[in-house]
């Protein structure tokens, strides 16, 4: 251990904190755009809907993300070209950022962990939340955003928290992909000297500050829904 | 706080228990001792169809262990980033991956004094380039390398020295048919690598990459110790040298390639 070589992987992997982040947040918003309709549709038994979401969430929940981002990588690689040519888009493998590859996969693999977390608070609401929505006369729409999802979004924010912070780390992946993140830089910015020992530390200790720092951002909200509930 | 305490000692006793592996000795005298590869380089070091160990770093190894009756090796397989951290933790006593040499690096770790293999680094482009002759022509356009390795180095520095117009370098670390169709198909402009490399690739991947240009730069592959091994370098320096002398390396360097292209 060297702690000038730590301190240069420290700069190194600091450097790219911000795509690491805005890796793991992007994936999270679609996740949640995706998710939640998903959680609904499964929820309440929509036909055919919730058995095709079933299917999908399972298949996707049971691939490793890191062979789902080699997929993406080798599917995109090699039809990429012929889609944007036939759309009439003037855009090309090789000049696509290859972060939106591994943004792609990860979004997919947030849709289905967050429909999951959303499906399970969905049943902590209580039956009688509905039936009191109803008998003041409000419609299933009108329950749905104004009694059930105001209950159901601070129940899911704890779990929330755990798929945000799993996609954080997951982003170490897109080096599949030719994406530079946190560790790495740090690993790169090693090669003249072989440091590698200090680079994985230097990663570990950005990572977990970067982990630390959202689990209390999801906290104060948190904190936030619970002083509005009491209120 | 005992707990901890007691957990923390645990764990350093644990720890200096592996760091004893790298090196055991037996009743007779004979050292055993632990080398670490990957089985990811073919002709360096790869499985065979059997899943064996299998490649030129362990056949020069085997052939220098037959002559030290001293020592026994044996084998021990990492990620090509991990081998270094396996050697500073003492997992294993010698590290051989093709490794070449530099400054900065013998600060920190012993290398051979004997180079056991000679390697070429050259651009590698697709058959129908021109006007690709040096780093220069580079200028602007996609390089793949693999991360941490002396051509991402050697790109790096280049870089830092051409701010205005610099090479974009693509790290993978996927496998080496990405690479090859990656090239194939212009999504990156070239990569770095050794003639062998190329030769193999050609022959395993049915491609028909060319290198151009004088070579970027020659290097020596040297075997890695800790910086308290002097003693096993120079045995194995001393047997290296005579394998050099009679031709052995040479002979089993050619082997090595081509029972790799024979099983393609």
């Amino acid at each position: 251990m060297d702690l000038s070589y730590l301190w240069s992987a420290l700069q190194a992997g600091a450097g790219k904190i911000l795509p690491t982040v805005v890796l793991a947040l992007v994936p999270f918003g679609i996740g949640v755009l995706l998710g939640l309709p998903a959680a609904l549709g499964r929820y309440f038994r929509v036909p055919v809907l919730k058995q095709t979401l079933d299917v999908l969430v399972s298949l996707i929940k049971g691939i490793p993300v890191l062979l789902m981002l080699m997929a993406f990588y080798v599917i995109s690689s090699q039809s990429f070209d012929s889609v944007m040519q036939s759309l009439g888009l003037p855009f090309s493998f090789r000049g696509l950022p290859k972060g939106l590859i591994a943004g792609a996969a990860l979004a997919v693999y947030a849709a289905a962990a967050l429909s999951e977390v959303f499906r399970g608070a969905l049943a902590s609401v209580p039956k009688g939340q509905y039936d009191a929505a109803y008998a003041c006369g409000l419609s299933k729409s009108q329950a749905m955003r104004r009694i059930i999802l105001p209950q159901v979004l601070p129940v899911s924010l704890p779990m929330g928290c755990n798929i945000m912070i799993a996609l954080i780390k997951s982003a170490a992946l897109g080096s599949l992909v030719s994406f530079i993140d946190v560790m790495n830089a740090a690993v790169n910015s090693m090669a003249a000297s072989y440091r590698f020992l200090e680079a994985y530390i230097a990663a570990a200790l950005i990572y977990w500050g970067i982990c630390v720092i959202t689990e209390q951002l999801f906290k104060l909200l948190e904190h936030h829904f619970a002083r509005r509930r009491t209120a | 706080m005992k707990k901890i305490i007691a957990l923390l000692l645990t764990l350093s006793a644990l720890f200096l228990v592996f760091s004893a592996c790298g090196k055991t000795e037996d009743a007779a005298g004979v050292k055993t001792i632990v080398v670490g590869t990957s089985n990811d380089y073919p002709p360096y070091c790869y499985l065979d169809a059997n899943g064996d160990l299998a490649g030129f770093e362990k056949e020069l190894l085997d052939a220098v262990d037959a002559q030290l009756p001293q020592y026994k090796f044996t084998y021990e397989l990492f990620d090509f980033k991990n081998l270094l951290t396996a050697l500073d933790t003492g997992r294993i006593a010698i590290a051989a991956h093709q490794y070449g040499t530099n400054p900065e690096r013998e600060e920190k770790y012993l290398f051979g004094t004997v180079g056991y293999f000679q390697t070429a680094d050259y651009i590698v482009v697709k058959p129908d380039t021109e006007n690709v002759a040096a780093l220069d022509d580079l200028a602007g356009k996609i390089v793949s390398v693999a991360p941490a390795c002396n051509w991402a180095l050697l790109l790096e520095s280049y870089n830092k020295a051409h701010p205005q117009n610099p090479i974009q370098i693509q790290y993978y670390e996927s496998t080496p048919q990405i690479l090859s169709s990656n090239l194939q198909n212009g999504v990156i402009d070239a990569t770095i690598m050794t003639i062998a490399d190329v030769q193999l690739m050609n022959t395993m991947l049915g491609t028909q990459f060319k290198t151009v240009g004088e070579p970027l730069s020659t290097t020596e592959t040297f075997h890695i110790y800790r910086k308290d091994e002097a003693e096993l370098r120079q045995d194995i320096d001393e047997v290296l040298q005579r394998l050099k002398a009679d031709g052995t390396i040479d002979r089993l360097q050619k082997a090595a390639l081509n029972s790799v292209l024979k099983t393609k």
